[in-house]
């Protein structure tokens, strides 16, 4: 089976033992950003982004990748211990895990939570496996109004799933786009928004927006925050679970996995939103939903199942067609283009040995995570008792060094403080700002095929709705729309009923 | 209190702003035709619908009441200087010195002692040298007599 032939290449690719090391370390990392509330992957990985430039690209990706799954595992540390979420997709183990903690459980939820991570994580990458060559082939026959209705979809669905309005999730978006056009015109050669700064003719550096966004923003609102102390020891002992835990849980990780998977793969949605989704069908199938919200298990492990199914499917989408599965897959795209490797259908023909080796290392990675999560926990447990006020003085710097080391010159510095006073102030007047980075990511590519579809059909808008592929999916984005719209209008007009509360 | 939601007020006559600026900007670049577009037709649609979303956001606003907005200023001014301050100190003084003055500031918010905030700006000084500059062999000036 040709499946086969290429994943003994994967393996031939992944076991070369600089590969394994950079797998290693990408996951270690991974959990260590994961299990620190605040700083996430995305953050994480711009960061080292200019580090892998040395860097072989197969083993660069490697890295970058263990880092993004490997912070699913480490995020519901802090959300079980701490009740605060390590990533945006650990807010939900809040719900079940915390309590679970309080009743002196909190050993078997860790042990738990890592268990669903591996199964997400393998039903994930068993996607992947499963669907990527059909959707190249799928892809190789893309005209830009395919294209463009795809990015349209991305964006959109970003947009649109959001907690709060889908007028500012979507004005997020279109701010993204606009800030995705400073720079020279690719088509016309004419500079825009440069405001006569040489240094802006590029574009604004994916880096400056990514860690002015995500990194900065939150270092402000966090350098002076103190968070609770852990007290209790995590033994080995005190992890093993019951078989009745195993017996409840078995079900709804394969459920949160599923809807993972699925959402994952779809542009725009990431983690997040596929960790709320299946702690929401997971109560619905409960045979008793009052014990949600008080340490059930299944509501603990189907969202973590999801997260990490969603990780691995998020690469779905980023390495068959080149359009991020989510905001932190948009960054590993700069970094595949960065590393000279052009994103899109033919990555898999031309880079056999990078897709496979890749694919294979995530099963490596979800093992070795599952070694650092279970006999290791007790690192990530004192990791989580560093102080504030020490760690976050400490990431600006690197934040700054990283930042500066890309071209040697100050200006990006000067533009990050810009942009991280504005993600201040979006965080300040709850503004999401995963859709503008994904925005800014797919403008340029927006821009294009929009551009190129309306130049071969010569102005004629119909151009889109045409093909079978484009028009389904502009269907699909306007239905997004529409059910977004109505969805918040109805949630607007029911005073004060909410059924449960996403992460404000 | 006040009777708006004040955050979605301010946020959305930004939008308003920021959209008809791109919108009237970009037209200097050319619009062009639908099959022929110019330099300037995606920011100034992208503009237009940024101003029409921004008043979708804010007019709900000013009938509906929302939670007072709290901005840490503190925070906010240590940060944001600190990193002025490493741009500009950089290639003058060196990565450890900038380091520890940068340091100096970004704890401002944290109220820890000189003693342990000096400390802590040498161990991060130290830490990164041996990070970024001997193991990853970046080109930054560790001293202010190196270039």
């Amino acid at each position: 089976m040709q499946v086969f032939d290429s994943l003994m290449v994967g393996l031939a690719s992944a076991t070369q033992l600089p590969i394994l090391m950079y797998c290693l370390l990408g996951v270690f990392l991974g959990t260590f950003v994961g299990v620190l509330p605040g700083i996430g992957p995305l953050a994480a990985i711009s960061l080292l982004l200019p580090i892998t430039y040395h860097m072989e690209p197969t083993a660069a990706i490697v890295l970058l990748a263990g880092i993004y799954y490997g912070s699913e595992y480490g995020g519901s540390t802090a959300s079980i211990l701490l009740n605060l979420p390590g990533t945006a997709a650990n807010a939900i183990t809040c719900l079940d895990g915390h309590p679970m903690a309080k009743q002196g459980r909190a050993g078997v939820a860790l042990f738990m939570t890592t268990i669903a991570s591996l199964v997400g994580g393998v039903v994930g990458v068993l996607m992947l496996i499963f669907f990527a060559p059909s959707i190249v082939q799928l892809g190789l026959e893309f005209g830009p109004s395919e294209y463009f209705a795809l990015l349209l979809l991305g964006v959109v669905g970003a947009s649109m799933l959001v907690s709060g309005s889908p007028a500012k999730g979507l004005a997020m978006v279109v701010i993204g786009l606009i800030l995705g056009t400073v720079g020279i015109d690719p088509s016309s050669g004419v500079p825009r928004f440069d405001f006569g700064f040489a240094a802006l003719l590029d574009g604004i550096s994916l880096l400056v927006v990514a860690m002015g966004l995500f990194g900065i923003a939150e270092i402000i609102k966090n350098i002076s925050a103190e968070r609770d102390k852990v007290s209790e020891k995590i033994t080995l002992r005190s992890m093993t679970p019951t078989k009745n835990d195993f017996q409840d849980s078995s079900m709804p990780m394969v459920r949160g996995a599923c809807v993972g998977s699925f959402l994952g793969a779809l542009p725009g949605t990431g983690a997040a939103i596929a960790s709320f989704a299946a702690y929401a069908v997971e109560k619905k199938c409960a045979k008793d939903p009052s014990k949600f919200g008080k340490g059930a298990i299944q509501g603990l492990t189907a969202p973590e199942a999801a997260n990490n199914a969603a990780c691995q499917a998020a690469f779905i989408p980023t390495l068959t067609l080149g359009i991020p599965g989510s905001a932190t897959m948009a960054v590993m795209i700069g970094a595949l283009i960065l590393h000279g490797i052009q994103p899109g259908p033919l990555l898999m023909i031309n880079e056999p040995s990078l897709f496979w080796g890749l694919v294979v290392s995530f099963f490596i990675g979800n093992i070795f995570l599952v070694v650092l999560n279970i006999p290791l926990i007790g690192i990530w447990v004192s990791t989580l008792n560093i102080s504030s006020k020490l760690l976050y003085p400490a990431i600006l710097i690197f934040i700054m060094i990283g930042l500066y080391s890309v071209k040697n010159s100050t200006f990006d510095l000067y533009m990050v403080t810009i942009i991280g006073f504005c993600g201040y102030a979006m965080v300040i007047l709850r503004f999401e700002a995963a859709p503008l980075l994904l925005g800014f990511v797919l403008g340029p590519m927006m821009e294009e095929n929009l551009r190129r579809a309306l130049l071969l059909s010569r102005g004629d808008l119909s151009t889109f709705v045409d093909g079978p592929i484009s028009a389904g999916l502009i269907s699909l984005s306007g239905a997004i729309v529409i059910w977004s719209i109505v969805r918040f209008l109805r949630n607007s007009f029911t005073k004060g009923a909410k059924k449960f509360s996403y992460m404000t | 209190m006040v009777k708006i939601d004040v955050r979605d007020a301010i946020g959305g006559f930004f939008l308003i702003i920021l959209g008809t600026s791109v919108s009237l900007y970009s037209m200097k670049y050319g619009i062009g035709q639908l099959q022929n577009m110019g330099a300037g037709y995606f920011p100034f649609i992208l503009g237009i619908m940024l101003a029409i979303l921004g008043a979708f956001v804010f007019l709900p606003a000013l009938f509906r009441e929302g939670t007072p907005i709290e901005i840490d200023y503190r925070n906010m001014v240590s940060v944001l200087l600190s990193i002025i301050v490493f741009a500009v100190l950089l290639d003058y003084f060196g990565l450890v010195l900038t380091t520890i003055i940068t340091t100096l500031i970004s704890t401002i918010p944290g109220n820890l002692s000189w003693k342990r905030k000096i400390f802590l700006g040498g161990s991060i000084a130290f830490i990164t040298t041996i990070i970024f500059v001997l193991a990853l062999g970046m080109t930054i000036p560790v001293w202010p007599w190196s270039k």
